[in-house]
């Protein structure tokens, strides 16, 4: 099974090889982010104070205790940007965990969509007449979703760091950066693919996932922590598993900085929220996957 | 024993659209056997079936001895399929497309190499075979899409409508390579609206309509059952040919229509001289003489009352849609 999945993986991967506008515009939307919105919301947090808070509120129970802290002491901007300095996170560290969560969800969640290609165009009914398991179709399509998340969400990593972004946990972090790319790209996938097996026509899958992901990704604290949002969103953004992603990419890829402020805090540090994330995220993509085969073996005999 | 078994074969979609009422046949291995019929026939959900994409209703089919529905896989082992919307990706190259279909087939590498080596030559694609499939032409496509039906050596090949949209030179360069191909040994099993398709390729025919089959044998005998060939002469004494003609053993009907001889024979070609010869004998002179042989179509208007021309614009205007979206794709 794992061989036939491998093969129809194979065939997707050509497909995006060729694709060569996917691949570049897959690739320039995140930098344009990265480095309009990026730069842009650093001169607007340390100038005006008006978004302090952002830059601040970086993982751990301690950033926690560190954001309230911050915030009830009512600073003026001046005084934010001491912190900030002091503190050495830009927002542009703080927003790059964001763009590389929102890339791997991006990278994925349109994948459902070669589903419903291949069988307009008789593809799949082509694949069910020949002697694989039947699963082997969706395992091979999701393999496909996983990879391109993990090469995509890794790309724009390297680039951040490029252009100025920080990494400070080392190669540990990273690797364990990349896991968690990987999970969630296998949950995007998952879910993409439960997505194309129901539906009939691309408009409609389409439709649904443009409808989900820009919620997705403004509730995620791509953009501004999860704290510093009203109640109400909040519950949302708990409720949604890119906030876990971005946040376990902040903890694994920042998950050091505190040290500066002469408080140690490495990953060790935030282990028991990384484990939170890990437990989060495994249930979101265990569940799709499961859900998937479910509808898999459902619509096909 | 034969290569399709097909008894009482039911499917019902939805639960109240019936797209076959219960239709029984068999394929003799070796053979090329037409499925004639209009759309919504049934001719595509009997191809489906017996490829195992869809489960009938009811009854039983068994394709190389193994039933569709318990063994599918031993089915899909032996079967190639040829769908009816072309389905060779457009994105991979020829040979990329026949690589993939071999693997899912579980050929060894060596095999694989030799086996689509011979699959281009037959459909001739070689000088194509690296090039991306979206640059092909329909006939190559289709003729790309035969090949890889053939690739795994398939005891039957499936074909659902192999030649719609196909300009007529594309369409004989297809029946020729089905033909090649049954000559060694493939049976075929194909499906079409084209009565000059049926006609020309096909061992056997069934005819299809509305769910039912209608009538089957070979192409001849079906003609032959439609009344036989019609001569048309026109002689400077119709009336003293005609009362001779009547008393002739092969001559199955003759009338006289405005001065016109309508005859209708069993074999015109091998009667035309013998009324030539019988016209001479009683001094008569044939001026002029036409024949018009039945085709597959007047066996068809005869078992259900409509004629299958009505049907093709809208087909191949589907198919001409279809081609356009395929361009859009991506």
């Amino acid at each position: 099974m794992i061989k036939e999945a491998y093969y129809i993986c194979e065939r997707e991967l050509r497909h995006f090889i060729r694709m060569k506008i996917q691949i570049i515009s897959s690739i320039v939307t995140p930098i344009v982010w990265l480095v309009f919105f990026g730069y842009s919301m650093n001169i607007m947090s340390s100038g005006l104070g008006g978004i302090n808070t952002l830059s601040v509120l970086i993982g751990g129970e301690r950033s926690f205790f560190l954001y309230f802290l911050i915030s009830s002491l009512k600073l003026t901007p001046l005084q934010s940007l001491v912190i900030q300095n002091y503190l050495g996170i830009s927002y542009l560290d703080f927003f790059y965990s964001g763009v590389i969560g929102v890339t791997v969800m991006f990278a994925c969640v349109f994948s459902g969509l070669s589903i419903i290609w291949d069988k307009r165009f008789g593809f799949f009914n082509k694949l069910l007449v020949s002697p694989i398991p039947r699963f082997s179709i969706m395992l091979g399509k999701t393999m496909y979703a996983m990879i391109r998340g993990i090469i995509q969400g890794a790309i724009i990593l390297g680039l951040s760091f490029l252009i100025g972004a920080r990494i400070r946990t080392g190669i540990v972090g990273v690797a364990l950066a990349l896991i968690f790319m990987l999970l969630l790209s296998l949950g995007f996938g998952a879910f993409s693919m439960s997505l194309g097996i129901k539906l009939a026509d691309q408009e409609a899958l389409f439709g649904i996932v443009n409808m989900i992901t820009l919620p997705l990704f403004i509730s995620s604290g791509a953009f501004m922590p999860v704290e510093s949002m009203p109640s109400w969103l909040q519950v949302i953004a708990y409720g949604n598993p890119l906030t876990y992603l971005v946040d376990a990419l902040r903890l694994c890829l920042l998950g050091g900085s505190y040290s500066a402020l002469g408080l140690p805090f490495s990953l060790m540090d935030v282990a028991p929220r990384l484990i939170r994330d890990l437990v989060a995220l495994s249930a979101f993509t265990g569940t799709f996957l499961i859900i998937g085969t479910i509808l898999f073996r459902g619509s096909v005999k | 024993m034969s290569i399709i078994e097909v008894r009482d074969l039911k499917k019902v979609y939805n639960g109240n659209v019936v797209a076959l009422k219960g239709i029984s046949f068999d394929v003799e291995r070796g053979e090329i056997f037409g499925f004639l019929g209009p759309n919504g026939a049934g001719k595509t959900t009997t191809v489906h079936i017996l490829c195992t994409l869809i489960t009938p209703t009811s009854g039983s089919a068994t394709v190389c001895g193994f039933d569709v529905v318990k063994e599918p896989d031993e089915v899909r082992k032996r079967i190639g399929f040829v769908p009816q919307d072309i389905s060779v990706d457009d994105d991979l190259t020829a040979r990329e497309n026949l690589e993939l279909h071999a693997k899912l087939y579980h050929m060894p590498k060596d095999l694989r190499k030799r086996r689509i080596e011979e699959v281009l030559e037959l459909v001739g694609l070689q000088e194509r075979a690296d090039n991306l499939v979206k640059t092909f032409s329909g006939g190559m496509r289709r003729r790309l899409e035969i090949a890889e039906g053939l690739l795994h050596n398939p005891e039957i090949l499936f074909l659902d409508e192999p030649t719609i949209g196909l300009d007529p030179a594309s369409r004989i360069v297809i029946w020729d390579q089905l033909k090649e191909m049954n000559k060694e040994g493939v049976t075929i099993f194909i499906t079409t609206h084209y009565m000059d398709e049926a006609d020309r390729l096909c061992d056997q025919v069934a005819i299809i309509d509305l769910g039912e089959i209608r009538a089957m044998g070979k192409p001849g005998e079906l003609k032959e059952e439609v009344g036989g060939d019609v001569l048309f002469l026109v002689t400077n004494d119709s009336n003293k040919l005609l009362e001779k003609l009547l008393s002739l053993p092969f001559i199955k009907d003759a009338v006289s229509q405005d001065g016109t001889l309508r005859v209708t024979v069993k074999s015109g070609e091998k009667v035309i001289p013998l009324i030539f010869e019988e016209a001479r004998n009683l001094g008569v002179n044939i001026e002029a003489v036409s024949l018009s042989k039945p085709t597959l179509d007047d066996v068809f208007v005869k078992y259900t009352g409509r004629s299958l021309r009505d049907e093709k614009i809208d087909k191949v205007e589907r198919f001409k849609q279809y081609m356009l979206m395929k361009r859009r794709r991506r």
